[in-house]
């Protein structure tokens, strides 16, 4: 295909990651076991050091050996007020531990006890959790991204960096490959694989959480177009950080004693959760900070000073950016474990594709890995992230390595097709327009409002915005520059991603786990126990439901963690 | 937020420029140094900071900029 080579960079693999962060690591890693040939893509820096794993503190939940597998899966369930697929949970915990072993094979470290088994602490009150914790205390993630980056190139898992992929490529309903730009020196890349697997992370809204802010959600939008479908939208999750400066770790402040308090020094989560008060999922905090803040009372402070010293000590940052900044702290005044902080609420790494148990998604030869796959309504808790990236990265990377089996040769690829997708990618560039950043400052003052306390009234207001958003801001916006182009089709993917949101927000008339609707603040199990799922069909957006299926679950009934809350008061 | 990279005590080597997350740093063909290219980008990873041989490039705590709050309501005190 003589024409293919002329239109750009024409690259030939088995499998191709997106994304090369923790999850497109362990996929590589895990696919090199039944194909020669693994590409990975990213939009970012060198193999190591991309994606938001990196920055984390490299805490990572797990089944403790000896333990009931089937406690820590009730527990998750009750934070989820039901909402879930309770055997990918008990999947995903029966092989927890064996990732931690991996890692430390890696030369990853964890905090340990006197007696040298590893020290866990349970997240978000609940009674059956273990979140693992990284060490040295603020850089276990980088250690974790290095240890699997040395693996991969052990195994000649192959990189090209600062792509930025802008479509997959179909072939008779399969995907067989991707298209995308350098984002430096503008080169255009045709990627052709047997299958391809999708490991971009999700979507921030680049609000205030900054480990967050290479996830614009472009892997939502690509699965979305080809076809697979995507879950949970109503479902955002909160995050809470402080409002001067950054912070990693506060999972573990919580349950160590640190409280939120209000201007008055009064613990305000009480009033709102006697039983958990402030160490309880972050979106039940934003809540209640959104609810103080509407009747005038406002800011909130984090206040450490409930806190054991040996357990300040022990989340004292040690290494890497967390350390650096730390020290920068201490030289300006700012003492977070002995003064208070001031806090807030911000849109944390949102992602809602859908796949099966073998990540498989419903469109032949895309497979889904990551925080990309969505399991959750919203809640989160401490090591999750990590624990779900290494497991759902290993099992994409042997189901799609299995998949090649069946597919001996690459498919034929259009070349008409790519000269289309090459044309639109490349059309926005040199165009005087908006610039992309003030686009997504529009995006973010459209929808910030109204993702914690939601009604009809505000959902309404809010998906008109980002509608003329799509229809006629986006395509005004102008790329000046390589750089520019690929943000502005990042903040494309945010605007489809709120535009989701919204109108899955709207459908849900109930309040569930992080879905809270002002004028139905009820929890509904009779209508209500069921997954809202979206794609895309024929270009239509298209809705249905799927109800939880709980004839053939193991557990029918569960505790509901939203009912250890009350807002209306 | 990145604040400066002082262009005496830059060699050039391009290392922060490669390890930008954000690809806010680029290498000047001119002068053949690190500059901020992208500054609105910076997410404070401090990773260019960290990874500078010689130690010319200064990051802040403070962020670049602060997104529009959710959670206090519009016109009252910001989270800046």
């Amino acid at each position: 295909m003589a024409n293919l080579e002329e239109l750009g960079e024409v690259i030939k693999t088995d499998v191709l990651v997106i994304g090369g962060g923790l999850s497109g690591l362990w996929a590589a890693n895990s696919a090199r076991d039944f194909v020669e040939n693994v590409l990975i893509v990213d939009k970012g820096p060198p193999m190591g050091y991309a994606g938001e794993g990196y920055f984390s503190g490299g805490n990572i939940q797990a089944l403790p050996p000896g333990e009931d597998v089937d406690e820590y899966v009730k527990d998750v369930i009750s934070l989820g007020d039901g909402l879930y697929e309770q055997d990918l949970l008990e999947k995903i915990f029966k092989q927890s531990w064996d990732r931690i072993e991996d890692f430390r094979g890696m030369g990853v470290e964890f905090e340990e006890e006197e007696d040298g088994t590893l020290k866990y602490i349970a997240q978000r009150g609940l009674k059956h959790n273990a979140c693992y914790i990284g060490k040295p205390s603020g850089a276990g993630g980088r250690d974790m991204m290095l240890g699997l980056a040395r693996e991969a190139k052990r195994l000649g898992v192959k990189y090209l960096s600062r792509v930025y992929i802008t479509d997959l490529i179909k072939q008779d309903d399969a995907v067989v490959g991707a298209v995308g730009f350098n984002i430096r020196d503008g080169q255009f890349y045709i990627l052709k694989a047997k299958t391809v697997i999708l490991a971009t992370g999700g979507c921030s809204f680049r609000g205030g959480y900054e480990d967050t802010h290479m996830c614009y959600g472009e892997g939502i939008e690509l699965a979305f177009n080809a076809g697979a479908e995507l879950f949970n939208l109503e479902f955002v999750t909160m995050w809470i950080i402080p409002t001067k400066f950054r912070w990693e770790g506060v999972t573990f402040l919580l349950p160590l004693g640190a409280v939120f308090v209000n201007e008055q020094g009064d613990s305000f989560m009480e009033k709102y959760s006697p039983i958990f008060k402030s160490n309880c999922d972050y979106n039940f905090i934003a809540r209640a900070m959104a609810i103080e803040a509407k009747q005038g009372r406002y800011p909130f402070y984090l206040d450490c000073s409930g806190m054991k010293p040996a357990d300040k000590e022990l989340m004292t940052p040690a290494e890497g950016w967390t350390a650096l900044m730390y020290k920068q702290l201490l030289e300006a005044g700012i003492r977070p474990f002995e003064e208070r902080q001031e806090w807030t609420a911000t849109p944390w790494t949102n992602s809602f594709v859908h796949s099966d148990h073998e990540m498989r998604t419903i469109v032949p030869g895309l497979f889904v890995a990551g925080v990309l796959r969505n399991v959750d309504p919203g809640i989160y808790f401490g090591g999750w992230s990590i624990c779900k990236t290494a497991a759902f990265g290993r099992w994409a990377g042997e189901s799609a390595g299995n998949y090649v089996k069946s597919r001996s040769m690459l498919a034929k690829i259009n070349e008409r097709q790519i000269r289309e997708l090459k044309q639109a990618t490349y059309t926005p560039l040199g165009k005087i327009g908006i610039d992309p950043e003030e686009v997504l400052r529009e995006l973010q003052s459209a929808i910030f409002p109204v993702l914690i306390l939601k009604n009809e009234e505000n959902l309404s207001r809010a998906l008109k915005k980002v509608e003329v958003m799509k229809n006629e801001t986006l395509p005004r916006a102008g790329a000046p520059d390589l750089h520019r182009l690929a943000k502005l089709k990042g903040i494309g993917s945010m605007v489809l991603v709120a535009e989701l949101i919204l109108r899955a927000s709207l459908m849900r008339t109930e309040s569930r786990a992080s879905h809270y609707r002002e004028d139905y603040p009820d929890r509904d199990d009779k209508n209500w126990l069921k997954w809202i799922m979206a794609n895309q069909r024929d270009g239509k957006l298209s809705f249905r439901f799927e109800p939880v299926p709980l004839a053939k679950y193991k557990h029918k009934t569960w505790r509901c963690y939203s009912d250890n809350f009350n807002f209306l008061k | 937020m990145i604040t400066e990279i002082n262009s005496a005590k830059c060699t050039g080597c391009g290392i922060c420029v490669d390890l930008c997350n954000m690809d806010v740093l680029r290498l000047d063909t001119s002068n053949g140094k690190a500059y901020i290219a992208y500054h609105e980008d910076c997410m404070t990873c401090f990773e260019c900071a960290l990874s500078c041989p010689e130690g010319a490039v200064e990051v802040s705590f403070v962020p670049e900029f602060t997104p529009p709050s959710i959670v206090f309501p519009q016109g009252g005190k910001n989270n800046g």
